[in-house]
């Protein structure tokens, strides 16, 4: 008899769709708390809510001019949103990791586990015959395990994650992942870790009382202006960021392939990932502004256009760079001002509306449950 | 011409999507379906630039404007 978690939603609709709201929930750790979540809380609508946060983002540089830092700003932490708990880590003992992972499955949970990726075979990167040791916390990433009977295990991750030479599907649901346990020993056998989660429900009941100090921050972060932190680095926010990298381009001294001491990969995955985060935010803005009616607010449908125009406007700069990378034409010069100058003339456009329209929108997200 | 320019785009795919398994490839496939996401979708799109001789415009980089195979050779085929 099948758990329940083997036949939720999850990446996929019942009706064999994708969900699309899910593909802007952000990492694979948020994205699998919504999984978990949606199913405990009264109104997923309200949950949605969790995952618009701050469109606006921050650059760090040194007294020389180096870049410490390039991320998004956070008004709330998503943790804040689930209490965690069954939070174990074990080193080199597959057996001791699969003791603790098969009594949380027994008790109905749905675990959070990390391991050495790259020795498990259903994953993208996984490498056969590997030889490397001691790997923690590879990409820090996460998938879920869901249930487990006999020497099999049922888990749950994206599908850009799979490696589609050893993925094996569950024959009833085409989201979940099956194999048999021994495929994880390798990766276990080198480090393994988990924690449950359940949802903090006096925090959620804050959602929509946060609603408003999250568009305000918003726009007080877009509009920051520079500062020192304790480092002595200077901290650029919102706008100001977004000037200050048309001022890398104007250096030309920085590569799309490298890295940010602070980070393990280069500016270009990292600037990508920090322009993702922000368009995915918007999105899920979108996604409540498109549900209501069209004269809700008098200024809604040009502000659901300023939002896709501001997306629009960060995925292409993205995306140039990202082919710079591709096409190993690496510094980050003149040629890409053009497009940060349209994600300010874009950014300026939105904030001005938000600014606005602060109160009829935060109306409309609390009322919509 | 038509029948040349999806062999050399079935090349390309070949190439720049790992593990795509050829026979269930056709030009109806979607591109999500076949694991093309946003970052592989530039890699291919840059290979394309190189073999067609061609430019995407940087708007048309995104893998959520073209659904299918179909549409990438249609686009090529414009240029």
């Amino acid at each position: 008899m099948p758990k329940g978690s083997l036949e939720l939603d999850y990446f996929f609709n019942s009706d064999g769709t994708q969900n699309e709201l899910v593909k802007h929930l952000g990492n694979c750790m948020t994205k699998n708390m919504y999984f978990i979540l949606k199913d405990q809380v009264d109104s997923v609508e309200t949950l949605y809510k969790i995952y618009i946060d701050d469109f606006t983002f921050h650059i760090s540089r040194d007294l020389i001019g180096k870049i410490t830092s390039i991320d998004n700003n956070d008004i709330i932490n998503l943790q804040n949103y689930v209490n965690i708990s069954n939070l174990y880590s074990i080193k080199n003992d597959a057996a001791k990791a699969f003791e603790v992972l098969e009594s949380l499955l027994d008790k109905d949970e749905i675990v959070f586990v990390n391991t050495f990726m790259r020795k498990v075979p259903y994953y993208r990167t996984y490498i056969e015959d590997i030889v490397e040791q001691n790997n923690t916390m590879v990409d820090r990433h996460y998938f879920l395990a869901l249930w487990h009977e006999n020497d099999v295990l049922y888990y749950l991750d994206n599908i850009i994650n799979h490696n589609k030479k050893h993925f094996v599907p569950y024959n009833k649901n085409m989201d979940i992942g099956v194999a048999k346990k021994a495929e994880f020993i390798n990766a276990f056998n080198d480090q393994f870790s988990c924690f449950t989660i359940k949802p903090n429900i006096d925090e959620l009941k804050e959602i929509n009382k946060r609603m408003s100090l999250i568009l305000k921050r918003n726009i007080e972060n877009y509009n920051k202006e520079v500062v020192e932190n304790t480092k002595g680095d200077r901290v650029f926010c919102g706008r100001n960021a977004i000037k200050e990298l048309i001022n890398i381009c104007k250096e030309e001294r920085f590569y799309l392939n490298e890295y940010v001491s602070t980070y393990v990969t280069d500016l270009s995955s990292r600037i990508s990932v920090v322009f993702s985060r922000s368009c995915d935010r918007k999105r899920v803005l979108i996604y409540f502004l498109t549900k209501l009616s069209s004269t809700a607010f008098p200024d809604i449908l040009k502000m659901i256009d300023a939002v896709k125009v501001s997306i629009d406007k960060m995925e292409n700069a993205r995306n140039i760079m990202l082919k710079g990378n591709i096409m190993q034409d690496y510094l980050i010069g003149t040629k890409y001002i053009e497009y940060f100058e349209e994600i300010i003339l874009a950014e300026d456009g939105l904030y001005k509306l938000l600014e606005e329209n602060i109160d009829q929108i935060t109306d409309a997200l609390v009322k919509d449950n | 011409m038509l029948f040349d320019t999806e062999k050399r785009l079935m090349e390309i795919l070949k190439e720049q999507v790992e593990d795509i398994d050829e026979s269930e490839v056709t030009m109806d496939s979607k591109l999500t379906d076949i694991g093309i996401n946003s970052l592989s979708f530039i890699k291919i799109a840059v290979a394309i630039e190189k073999e067609f001789n061609m430019q995407f415009e940087v708007e048309n980089l995104s893998v959520e404007n073209f659904e299918t195979l179909k549409n990438i050779l249609e686009y090529i085929e414009k240029k």
